[in-house]
């Protein structure tokens, strides 16, 4: 399987991912988790650290443009394959060629075995070609997006199914569903719940606001490593049974953001 | 035989980059070094440029300015730079370009990667102005993104202007400058209108702003008057511009009436500089002794030419070929051409530009590339903007830049007579 996690800066994909990740990996399966953005912080509660040797990191530093598997693959919680593609610090050089560069050379190194399970968990909004590259170059299948029920959370959603649904004809990356990360917003999950079927696909899971996300985030953890019987860490793994068991891939129809704004106001009282 | 160009021609306009009119606007300036913020093969398009134009130059027996050029330096921009960004290779690029060549100023070109990674070079520039004391312009053109190759040029002027003119120095009362480039001081066309202008006792101390050495950049402030070597429309529009801004910075009139293009052009081009000069005396001598030039040659075309069957085949956008010049010539020398061929090279907009201007000056039939082959077949000599493979007749390969003057037209009619008068069957083409 070959999953991405998009969604708006901010809402809990690096978070959901690290879970989803290890959850998959608690099942048995070989899982890489590969970070698509410049911040490298998508593996930090797999590795228990901040990842300090990035693919691009290792590109500019080597001489010849030359880097190993070893030097950017990372073994994290559980055996977990982890590679963080790095990128320029924040307001110079161009992120999105960098993810554009980092997969092209994770691609050319065949770092990642052929059997196993990969997550991309890419950067807030399909903001620019590079971080369309997962979706349009067939790095990913299977597009998951995290949105809590708050407007721009929604927007970025509907943005990421715009660019889901323009690389549909070329691909088979399709919309596996929407992953609500609660923000205790009102009517939340039934929110999220039309706006996935407005979206042509289904909320796949709704992740409940609670304090042990943040007290194993604290302690560079996942819900599954820090409390594995936790209900938290429930949500999480069924999350990976229904993402594994999902079927229901589908072509976004993305809304206008006048429909958008009136579905959201439906459920604003 | 249907007529086939030695070239492939495309229908799509051009377009041009911005960075190598920045290192033309001061590629003779001694002083200057330009730096590419760029991949290498930015630099390697203009560097061919400046080779080209050197061998051009060397094929007319003209003088090279100063024999020397402005250093073109490349930041050298790698995939790297382009995700993590390239101000420090620029900096680095600074520091060596001031240690290894002491330039008493700098110009940054930016590409169009630094325009897409948004690289701050106005704030690197101004960071290593202040480190090496040393004036360094940058200008917000990159590359291909925005504006062309005039954009590139014009932008660098004009931070010249504001730079490094200052005034303050005594007014030379018959001096000119020209503006703008044309192959430089020693090309035909500045040549043609420095020999004009003598017959109104005016002499040229200098080419802004490319041929104008730091230390001399002041002096342009004591022109008596700036003649605008224009052209095409874009580098007409920005050099008249610059001629406006010299005018109300420094109080500099400017004559920037079309250039001496043709016998009528250079005609009206005498009488209206005559006019703004209160010289209408000197303009009619000018003109009785470029008449008397011009007479002697065509009378030598008309006896040569008379039996001559002449096509003309144009290709060129208009804004790179005017007819009416040619045309002129054609007239004057009292030939008739068996037709004017259209090649397949126009947009439908483009073509009618074309067809318009050709029957405004003459009523030649116009045929397309497929009716012309019947009036190619039958021609001893083909006036051509594009070399036509696979066929007899003997070719004059149009200039680019049209002749300018008498002097221009007398090397245009001695290269068809050359070419008509060519011993035997000889067949070929001559570059005009």
């Amino acid at each position: 399987m070959k999953i991405a996690f998009y969604g708006k800066g901010g809402i809990g994909k690096s978070t959901t991912a690290a879970n989803v990740s290890a959850a998959f990996r608690k099942k048995g399966h070989k899982v890489c988790q590969i970070g698509c953005d410049p911040k490298n912080d998508s593996t930090r509660l797999l590795l228990g650290h901040i990842c300090k040797q990035t693919v691009l990191d290792t590109v500019r530093d080597s001489e010849d443009g030359e880097v190993t598997a070893e030097q950017i693959v990372h073994e994290g919680f559980n055996g977990i394959k982890c590679v963080e593609a790095g990128g320029p610090e924040p307001g110079v050089g161009c992120a999105g060629r960098g993810i554009i560069v980092a997969l092209e050379k994770l691609n050319a190194l065949n770092v990642i075995p052929e059997d196993s399970l990969v997550l991309y968990d890419v950067l807030g909004d399909v903001v620019c070609g590079g971080f369309a590259v997962p979706i349009r170059e067939g790095y990913a299948t299977d597009i998951y997006i995290v949105s809590s029920g708050e407007l721009m959370s929604l927007y970025a959603a509907n943005n990421i199914a715009k660019g889901i649904c323009r690389f549909a004809g070329r691909g088979k990356a399709r919309i596996g569903g929407i992953i609500g990360n609660s923000r205790n917003t009102i009517n939340e999950e039934k929110l999220l719940e039309e706006f996935a079927k407005r979206l042509n696909t289904r909320l796949i899971a709704f992740i409940p606001r609670d304090i042990i996300v943040n007290q194993a985030e604290n302690k560079r953890q996942t819900v599954i490593q820090f409390a594995p019987t936790s209900n938290q860490a429930k949500v999480y793994e069924k999350l990976a049974n229904d993402i594994e068991s999902n079927t229901q891939l589908t072509v976004p129809t993305p809304m206008t953001f006048e429909e958008l704004e009136e579905l959201i106001s439906k459920y604003a009282d | 035989m249907p007529i086939k160009t030695k070239r492939f021609i495309n229908k799509k306009r051009s377009c041009s980059c911005s960075m190598p009119g920045v290192w033309r606007a001061v590629g003779y300036s001694k002083g200057a070094v330009v730096i590419f913020h760029s991949p290498k093969a930015c630099a390697h398009v203009s560097h061919t440029m400046d080779i080209n134009a050197h061998f051009r130059g060397i094929a007319r027996g003209e003088r090279e300015p100063y024999g020397y050029s402005t250093p073109l330096i490349s930041t050298m921009l790698t995939e790297k730079h382009s995700i993590f960004g390239g101000a420090k290779q620029l900096e680095k690029c600074l520091d060596f370009v001031v240690q290894k060549y002491k330039p008493q100023y700098i110009v940054i070109a930016n590409s169009c990667v630094v325009g897409v990674i948004g690289d701050d070079v106005a704030a690197i520039a101004a960071t290593a102005e202040e480190k090496f004391n040393l004036p360094i312009i940058t200008l917000p053109c990159y590359g291909f993104l925005d504006g062309e190759y005039y954009a590139g040029y014009y932008g660098t002027a004009d931070a010249l202007v504001d730079r490094f003119l200052s005034g303050g120095l005594p007014r030379d009362k018959n001096s000119v400058i020209l503006l703008g480039d044309n192959g430089g001081p020693n090309a035909e066309y500045a040549v043609e209108v420095k020999s004009l202008l003598a017959y109104f006792g005016l002499h040229v101390i200098g080419q802004f702003p490319g041929y104008v050495a730091y230390n001399d950049m002041n002096k342009v402030t004591t022109a008596a008057l700036s003649i605008v070597l224009g052209g095409r429309g874009q580098a007409n529009d920005s050099l008249v511009k610059i001629a406006k801004k010299l005018e109300e910075k420094f109080a500099i009139p400017f004559y920037g009436e079309p250039y001496p293009l043709g016998w009528q052009g250079t005609k009206e081009w005498l009488i209206n500089l005559g006019a703004k000069l209160h010289k209408e005396a000197a303009a009619k001598k000018a003109i009785d002794e470029q008449k008397e030039r011009l007479d002697a040659i065509l009378s030598v075309a008309r006896e040569k030419l008379r039996d001559k069957k002449i096509v003309i085949c144009i290709g060129r956008q208009i804004e790179y070929f005017r007819p009416e010049w040619l045309m002129e010539i054609l007239q004057l020398s009292e030939i008739v051409p068996l037709g004017v061929i259209l090649l397949d090279s126009y947009t439908t907009k483009d073509r009618a530009h074309m067809e318009e201007a050709i029957k405004n000056c003459t009523n030649m039939d116009v045929f397309n590339q497929v009716e012309g082959a019947k009036i190619v077949d039958a021609a001893d000599i083909i006036l051509t903007t594009h070399e036509i493979e696979n066929y007899n007749a003997r070719q004059l390969f149009l200039p680019m830049l049209p002749t300018v003057g008498v002097t221009g037209m007398i090397k245009l009619i001695n290269n068809i007579i050359k070419i008509a008068c060519r011993h035997g069957n000889k067949e070929g083409i001559v570059y005009g």
